[in-house]
């Protein structure tokens, strides 16, 4: 309400505009602008923080918001005209502003509650009440030495104006939230404003005064003034911290938000782009439909054996030294990740099939180049297979099964190279995956089985034991032989597993037969190589009980060959656990003597290539003899293997062989076979 | 693989021959071999690796010794060298003392000076002997320097 005798027809806005100094308005609606656009980013984040954080972040948003709705209604209530002495009592006014701060930090917090609607509504009515209890009890603080009247519809007006702006309010912060949307969060600015400035200007027309005669007249401006200024800088310092506070908790998240997006979508131990980062990448070029590219994959030549054999540490090392070859031969910006393992890949973009040629024969070139780490010399090499989109696929499975076929041909290719995939490649590599996919299912399936071959003593004929004989019962394409598979079960990495499980079959199997009877079974070099192997030798023993004297392990030649100390060490280990070492196919390859002196061999068995030529064929006559010879002197027992005549285990026998293997005396037989010829040959001594 | 060390902060020794890579077919100019060897002199003065580099017409044939982790990163960046080409890993060895403490990276390269008949033999010699006697290549590579 105006002085009497100035009535106006729209009395809230005569109330802004005759009975207000207009400088100290634009001061509190500044204060009352910035105030709401800074609650409203705070009250954004309050709404998205749970448990202890909502509070804290409630209790944020409530300082800052009740500062600047107090200092909103502080400057305009002094730069309100009162034709009257104006004093400010200032216990009250202190409680207003502790009203205004934990009122709007309760509702801030209530607003967030799990209910929608209920915290909407709950929420925003806290906050408008909140902002015009704050404004009344500011107004009683507010001491005007006249006659005060209040107008009791203009109160209840003022109070339901700030209820219903704020409840409009929060509920485009929780709206502004679930879209995403700017606009909502701009009308939550806007009608949080209009909540402060209707509940102030409607709740300031509700009251009136008028001087009482003889008492002197006006306010003191220049002292009114001065406060609001500091009022107004006191609250802006207070906002703007709660700004910073928001901007520094902004900053550190998305500093965060990086640091997680590179660690999802980099490789921890090269620092390339890891395969989640690769196949979106290649999704995102594949979809653009347009701009052909060629798709590189990289896997690197006898990463395994170093893993194996040097530990999981140098295998990182030597990783992490290709990686950087890789990206010095690339040009810079390539799009190049580790996809895991030794696999990488890289995007050639805006390269002709001649320059993807050039860079693929200096990357084959430079990996092939020893890695040295830790003292080691690390011999690595590799091996490329490229598809071209959108000829070779269109889609990044239909471009990674090609470039991978393509992989697959330049390893069968003799590896160190790079190929480009061609329609016909893939049959035969399908083939060949299939087996392998076959091959990881085959232990599972139990499609493997142990046949067993007896040997017998060569002066007595009685048996002595057997060797035992992988065989795989493939469910679609019948028997194969160990020739086939095992050289590829090596390859693959599956020949620990499949040798592991070899030996305890053999083990289990053989602890049945009489105690003088021993088994054989072969090792490949992959295993020997493989540092786990006497672990689970020693496990495998265990778990059988099966007496370490009565097992032979047949290693040849090739597994002493280059890595002459590991293999020593190892076999070493097991010949401490008391199992017996045989050296298989002996006079085939460099049959150098000093394996025999340095190594702690049991058995030499003669290859059956000579065995097979005996005795007509002297030369292969005077091996055997001079092998049986040499393994007397040295205190070596010596078995002749392939025996298929007579003549043959005649010849043996007289040279002095110790025992003998071969078709004349059994082919490799199922376990009940060989529990059979066991049992008959005792019956028949008995 | 070759034999691991047994002495982890020993000195080590590697012995590696490459042929320059043609560039464009023209033979390796005196001037880009002198600029090679000036900086591998600098660069292992600063990493205290010593050695020499042996030039028999387009191969060099390299000795380099000094502690493990300078070694390794010497070869590294030698094998991403593009200015290389059948870069071939003779040797590697752990040593108890240097063969040739008192040079950088000492450089003798045969040229078709007659006043260096002998040289030139012996850097043949070297040549062809390197991987199957580098024992012995060594020694005549010590007294080159004599």
């Amino acid at each position: 309400m105006a002085v009497p005798g100035e009535e106006s027809n729209v009395p809230v806005l005569s109330c802004i505009f005759v009975e207000h100094d207009l400088k100290m308005v634009l001061l509190a609606a500044l204060m009352c602008v910035v105030g709401s656009f800074i609650t409203v980013r705070l009250w954004r984040r309050t709404l998205q923080a749970s448990g202890r954080m909502r509070v804290e972040w409630s209790f944020l948003t409530g300082v800052t918001a009740g500062a600047a709705i107090w200092a909103t209604h502080f400057i305009a209530m002094l730069g309100y005209l009162a034709p009257v002495p104006i004093t400010f009592d200032a216990q009250l006014t202190i409680f207003s502003i502790v009203i205004a701060i934990a009122g709007s930090g309760l509702g801030f917090y209530l607003s967030g509650s799990a209910r929608k609607t209920q915290a909407t509504l709950v929420g925003g009515a806290t906050i408008g009440l909140s902002i015009a209890a704050m404004h009344y009890v500011g107004m009683f603080a507010y001491r005007a030495d006249g006659v005060v009247s209040w107008s009791g519809s203009y109160i209840a007006a003022s109070i339901a104006c700030a209820i219903g702006f704020a409840v409009v309010s929060t509920g485009l912060v929780k709206a502004s939230i679930e879209s995403h949307g700017r606009r909502y969060a701009d009308l939550a600015i806007l009608s949080l404003v209009v909540a402060i400035v209707t509940l102030h200007f409607t709740g300031m027309t509700a009251f009136s005064v008028s001087p009482i005669a003889g008492l002197s007249s006006g306010a003191d401006s220049e002292a009114f003034q001065a406060m609001a200024m500091a009022v107004a800088v006191a609250a802006t310092i207070i906002v703007f911290t709660g700004l910073s506070s928001h901007v520094i908790d902004n900053d550190t998240r998305a500093a965060n938000q990086r640091e997680l997006e590179h660690i999802a979508s980099h490789d921890e131990l090269t620092g390339l782009w890891n395969r989640r980062q690769f196949s979106k990448v290649l999704a995102e070029r594949c979809s653009r439909g347009a701009g052909s590219f060629h798709l590189v994959m990289i896997d690197l030549d006898r990463f395994k054996p170093v893993n194996d054999t040097l530990g999981h540490g140098l295998g990182d090392r030597a990783l992490k030294v290709i990686a950087a070859r890789i990206r010095h031969v690339l040009p810079e910006g390539t799009e190049l990740a580790r996809l895991g393992g030794d696999e990488f890949a890289f995007i050639a973009d805006g390269m002709s099939a001649e320059e993807i040629t050039g860079s693929c024969r200096r990357l084959v070139e430079i990996l092939a180049r020893p890695v040295i780490a830790e003292g080691h010399v690390i011999e690595l090499g590799a091996s490329m297979g490229i598809a071209r989109a959108f000829e070779n696929g269109a889609t990044p499975d239909e471009l990674i099964q090609n470039a991978d076929i393509a992989l697959y041909a330049a390893k069968a290719a003799g590896r160190s190279c790079h190929q480009f995939f061609e329609e016909r490649m893939s049959e035969k590599i399908q083939l060949r995956r299939s087996l392998e996919l076959d091959m990881r299912r085959a232990i599972s399936r139990d499609e493997l089985e142990v046949h067993y071959q007896p040997k017998v003593d060569a002066k007595t004929g009685a048996f002595t034991g057997a060797e035992a004989l992988v065989r795989w019962n493939h469910h679609e394409r019948g028997q194969l032989s160990p020739a086939l598979f095992v050289p590829l079960a090596e390859e693959l990495g599956l020949i620990n597993a499949i040798g592991a499980w070899v030996l305890a079959r053999a083990c289990t199997d053989a602890s049945s037969w009489p105690a003088h009877m021993s088994v054989a079974v072969n090792l490949s070099p992959v295993q020997i190589m493989d540092r786990r192997l006497v672990r689970t030798l020693r496990q495998i023993l265990k778990e059988t009980g099966f007496p370490p004297q009565r097992l032979e392990l047949e290693i040849t030649e090739t597994a002493l060959l280059g890595n002459d100390v590991q293999a020593l060490a190892t076999l070493t280990e097991i010949r401490a656990l008391g199992v017996k070492i045989s050296l298989d196919d002996f006079g085939t390859g460099y049959s150098s003597l000093s394996y025999l002196h340095r190594f702690p061999i049991d058995r030499i068995k003669i290859d059956r290539s000579f065995v097979a030529r005996t005795p007509s064929d002297a030369g292969s006559a005077s091996i055997i003899q001079a092998i049986a010879r040499l393994g007397a002197s040295l205190g070596i027992k010596v078995t002749a293997e392939g025996i298929e005549t007579e003549s043959q285990r005649d010849f043996s026998s007289a040279e002095g062989c110790n025992e003998l293997q071969g078709y004349l005396i059994s082919r490799p037989v199922p376990h009940h076979q060989l529990e059979a010829l066991f049992a008959k040959a005792r019956s028949e001594a008995a | 693989m070759m034999t691991p060390s047994t002495m982890a902060s020993s000195l080590q020794r590697i012995l590696y021959r490459s042929k320059a890579r043609q560039i464009g077919g023209a033979p390796l100019e005196p001037a880009a071999v002198a600029g090679i060897v000036e900086t591998s002199v600098r660069n292992n003065a600063d990493c205290g690796l010593s050695g020499i580099l042996l030039q028999v017409d387009d191969t060099f044939i390299q000795l380099i010794e000094g502690e493990q982790a300078a070694i390794e990163a010497t070869f590294e960046r030698i094998c991403v060298d593009e200015r290389h080409s059948d870069l071939v890993l003779i040797d590697m060895t752990s040593a108890e003392t240097r063969l040739f403490p008192e040079w950088s990276m000492a450089h003798v390269g045969s040229n078709g000076d007659p006043m260096r008949l002998q040289v030139n033999r012996d850097l043949k010699e070297i040549y062809l002997t390197i991987e199957t006697h580098p024992d012995a290549a060594l020694k005549q590579m010590r007294s080159l320097l004599a």
